[in-house]
């Protein structure tokens, strides 16, 4: 039974299985683009769906974690082996050497001379420089177990919901959040990569109770876990449409997808063949219109196919032309939103700091100071030497080489 | 003469590919030589049958496929390769395993199997009397197998050894170096295309997981950034990375091959001299994994510069009516819609330019875009019986232009009549913002 846990845990802990299971979904993606271009939409739709694959990506993070966990032991067990020098573990050490008896003495002067750190405790004597990569390793390592964690986490639960939120207006009832849209405002922003910021500022609640909250762009608001992820800008426009054949005027509000400046969009007139089409024009000054609240509209009327009538509309303006009349009195600002509830996002922002912070770990270590090691044991005289280095290994194995051949020559 | 500089070529790779056995199996000689022999008989009866039996694109796509199978193969060896402790079932070229007399008889069947169907392919193609040549080729391609085994290999030096996995690398980049001379076999451009789509699609993954703003909120410069990796040369750079990984991890596993101990070894001379031997048999084992990198980077340029030539006419310039129709009559001087012949036409609105293209297949007219939904529109050419997207080298047949999907030109709605073509110009100009402006270049997509 110790034997098939050992050969479990070894198989578990494995370096290998990662690259194997990335791997297969690759070589997975590799037949999907035989037969779609959205090769990554469907093999995400297929993991979603697919209960093997689901189960094949988790093991992934359990073969992080048991690599985390084998690799935590194995430094602890180095570390007090450099100390007490009992149970070296098995094949942590790049060099073994057996020597005849070493005088201490010497021992510690050479160790001295090659600008190593020493500790001698008992028969055994631990010398060493530089420091342990194994911290930025260990960062890695869960930051990998997050990301993966997150990934799985995040492709089975992640559920989203585009609707617009407009100023004035309640949030959409299918968000499951009461509230009430204040006011939205955006602004120049001078940041190292965002341009703009956006203030969304949503009455949370009712009566007495209500208060009101902050939803900028970076990083996106939460409430009740579902994130207000702001994807673009609209307009929605008081129009009111009156055509030469019919008394009826059309007025409503509409939402428009007409930002930046340019952008087309347009709405169908209810129970009519007429169409009209919007863009904000970019005003000639370079002020955005959105940050200004001064809209100008171009609009185009199309009856069928046809173009009937075509002009700019300022806010507050009307426009008669042809038999047509066209009002813009009032207009509100709009966002299209997507709703996330995704509990694997967090997961995925904690394994963003950890890589980040085993690089800047990392780079400084293995460029100034990488752990080089040599371990002397005497056992019934004659003294074992194991030896390995992070980095550097070349210089050490010199130093080390001469070291014993000094050794040697003194016995 | 260019079928015989063909066959020549094709002789020399063949006996290059030899040199590789021989050094892999070098115990095994008769084993080798009889599994190559029956490897280039059935590659032979194989090729045959399959441009006996099928017509059209058919043969070439399955030819395609076991050079894009063998490519990925290639990927599972150089991984082992490069993994310190490769498991035992998986070390097919091991020493111990490659001294089996039928584990070489079938490495060198498989290999002789799939040069001899490439060799039928290129070779039986090129004209009348193409196929009697190719059969010629590979009753050469047996003699010189003898002549290269038992007379040339022993004469090179026996320092050149083949390193684990060196041989399949040395195989699939022949395959590569043999299919990348023809674009219906060529695999490194439709790779550069599918790794833009991937690192596409995966920026707006990456973007919509991790709830990062779309472009109305970034600065300019940094979204100039990040349009960079949509750009053409992410497509080919990308590629060319996957196309010399296994190259990579093959010769970085003989790098990481251990030095022998010599902490036991006490004179200092030894010791160097131990290791300086041993650094000198590492460097000897990268001449065929060197050799393979040259004949891939041979074919990635091969792949850029097919010899086949287009036809690609300039465009027209074309205006609408008044009432915003453009008509192309089917007879204009020189031009003839029905002559089965590509014709493109460009059509101007202001900054606005819209190239597209009329064609005469399957005893109809139809009118594309002169660009698809997928790659950047560098337009399409025309060869015997396709049309070629210059961006991806994807092969398109003329009948099925005009359906859309894929790489396919984008089809423009039309009416025609027996006077010539009508499309509307505001159709045409939305068509191409619409498919080809928006549906890419930017990490979002369309809004």
């Amino acid at each position: 039974m110790r034997r098939l846990l050992r050969g479990f845990h070894s198989i578990i802990a494995s370096r290998a299985v990662t690259p194997i299971i990335l791997g297969c979904f690759a070589l997975i993606y590799i037949i999907i683009a035989f037969y779609t271009d959205e090769t990554l939409v469907a093999l995400m739709a297929l993991v979603r769906s697919n209960s093997p694959l689901i189960l094949l990506l988790s093991c992934i993070p359990v073969n992080l974690l048991a690599i985390l966990c084998r690799e935590t032991a194995q430094f602890s067990d180095r570390r007090h082996a450099g100390l007490s020098a009992k149970g070296l573990p098995v094949g942590t050490y790049q060099e073994r050497v057996f020597l005849g008896t070493v005088q201490t003495g010497l021992l510690e002067k050479k160790i001295e001379q090659s600008g190593y750190h020493y500790r001698i405790k008992g028969d055994s004597c631990a010398a060493w420089k530089g420091i342990s990569i194994f911290p930025a390793r260990f960062l890695f390592l869960m930051g990998s177990f997050c990301l993966f964690a997150g990934i799985l986490v995040s492709l089975t639960t992640r559920v989203s919901l585009r609707d617009v939120v407009i100023e004035g207006e309640p949030l959409p009832e299918a968000v499951g959040v009461r509230g009430r849209v204040e006011q939205i405002t955006l602004r120049q922003h001078n940041g190292i990569i965002l341009s703009h910021s956006l203030d969304m500022n949503i009455a949370l609640g009712e009566g007495d109770e209500a208060s009101v909250r902050k939803f900028g762009v970076y990083p996106p608001g939460r409430i009740n876990g579902i994130f207000f992820y702001p994807r673009y800008l609209g307009l929605a426009p008081l129009i009111e449409f009156t055509p030469p054949e019919s008394g009826q005027v059309f007025s409503s509000y509409i939402k428009l997808m007409i930002y930046p400046p340019g952008k087309e969009d347009g709405v169908q007139i209810p129970r009519s063949p007429y169409r009209i089409s919007f863009t904000i024009i970019e005003p000639m000054t370079g002020a955005e219109p959105y940050i200004t609240g001064k809209f100008n509209l171009r609009f185009k009327v199309l009856k069928g196919n046809d173009q009937v009538s075509e002009g700019t509309l300022p806010l507050g303006g009307t426009v008669s032309r042809g038999g047509y009349t066209l009002s813009f009195p009032d207009a509100k600002k709009l966002v299209a939103v997507d709703f996330v509830k995704d509990p694997g996002l967090p997961l995925l922002w904690i394994a963003g700091l950890l890589f980040l912070g085993a690089i800047v770990a990392y780079i400084p270590i293995r460029m100034f100071a990488p752990r080089r090691e040599i371990i002397f044991i005497q056992r019934n005289g004659s003294t074992e030497v194991f030896s390995r280095a992070e980095g550097r290994a070349a210089k050490h194995r010199g130093i080390l080489h001469n070291m014993l051949d000094h050794l040697c020559q003194s016995q | 003469m260019p079928l015989l500089v063909k066959g020549l070529t094709l002789l020399i790779l063949w006996g290059v590919l030899v040199v590789g056995l021989t050094r892999a199996f070098a115990a095994r000689k008769s084993a080798l030589t009889a599994g190559s022999v029956l490897g280039l008989i059935t590659g032979t009866v194989a090729g045959f049958l399959l441009f006996g039996s099928f017509t059209g694109e058919l043969p070439f796509a399955i030819i395609k496929s076991l050079v894009a199978v063998a490519f990925i193969s290639l990927f599972i060896v150089a991984a082992f390769a490069w993994h310190k402790d490769p498991a035992p079932a998986i070390t097919v070229f091991s020493p111990s395993l490659s001294d089996h007399p039928a584990v070489t008889a079938m490495a060198a069947f498989l290999t002789a199997t799939v040069f001899a169907i490439l060799a039928v392919c290129r070779l039986s193609n090129s004209g009348d009397n193409a196929t009697v040549l190719a059969v010629c080729f590979i009753l050469l391609a047996m003699v010189e197998l003898w002549l290269v085994v038992y007379r040339l290999e022993p004469l090179l030096p026996s320092v050149l050894k083949m390193p684990r996995g060196g041989l399949p690398l040395l195989a699939v980049s022949l395959f590569l170096f043999i299919a990348s001379s023809s674009p219906r076999l060529d695999l490194f451009s439709p790779l550069s295309m599918k790794v833009m789509k991937l690192i596409h699609d995966f920026v707006h993954q990456f973007f919509e997981s991790m709830l990062i703003p779309d472009h109305p909120f970034f600065r300019t410069d940094v979204w100039a950034y990040i349009g960079m990796l949509f750009s053409n040369s992410v497509g080919f750079w990308g590629g060319l990375i996957i196309w010399f990984i296994p190259a990579a991890l093959i010769a970085i596993a003989v790098f990481r091959q251990p030095l022998p101990s010599v902490a036991h070894v006490r004179q200092a001379a030894t010791r160097r001299k131990l290791i300086a031997g041993h650094l000198r048999e590492r460097r000897c084992l990268l001449f065929f994994p060197f050799f393979a990198t040259i004949l891939m980077a041979v074919a990635v340029y091969e792949s850029g510069h097919p010899s086949v030539e287009y036809w690609d006419p300039k465009p027209i310039a074309v205006k609408a009516d008044g009432a915003g129709t453009i008509h192309i009559p089917v007879k204009d001087g020189e031009t003839d819609l029905k002559d089965g012949k590509l014709h493109k036409y460009i059509f101007l609105q202001g900054a606005k330019k819209v190239r597209f293209f009329v064609l005469y297949r399957s005893d109809e007219l139809t009118v594309v875009l002169d660009a698809c939904s997928i790659c950047q529109p560098e337009g399409y050419g025309q060869s015997e019986g396709t049309v070629i997207c210059y961006y991806c080298k994807t092969l398109i047949p003329l009948e099925t232009v005009g359906k859309p999907g894929g790489c396919n030109p984008v089809p423009v709605s039309f009416t025609a009549d027996a006077g010539g073509v009508h499309l509307s110009a505001v159709s045409l100009i939305n068509t191409w913002n619409e498919q080809v402006q928006s549906a890419k270049k930017v990490p979002g997509g369309p809004e």
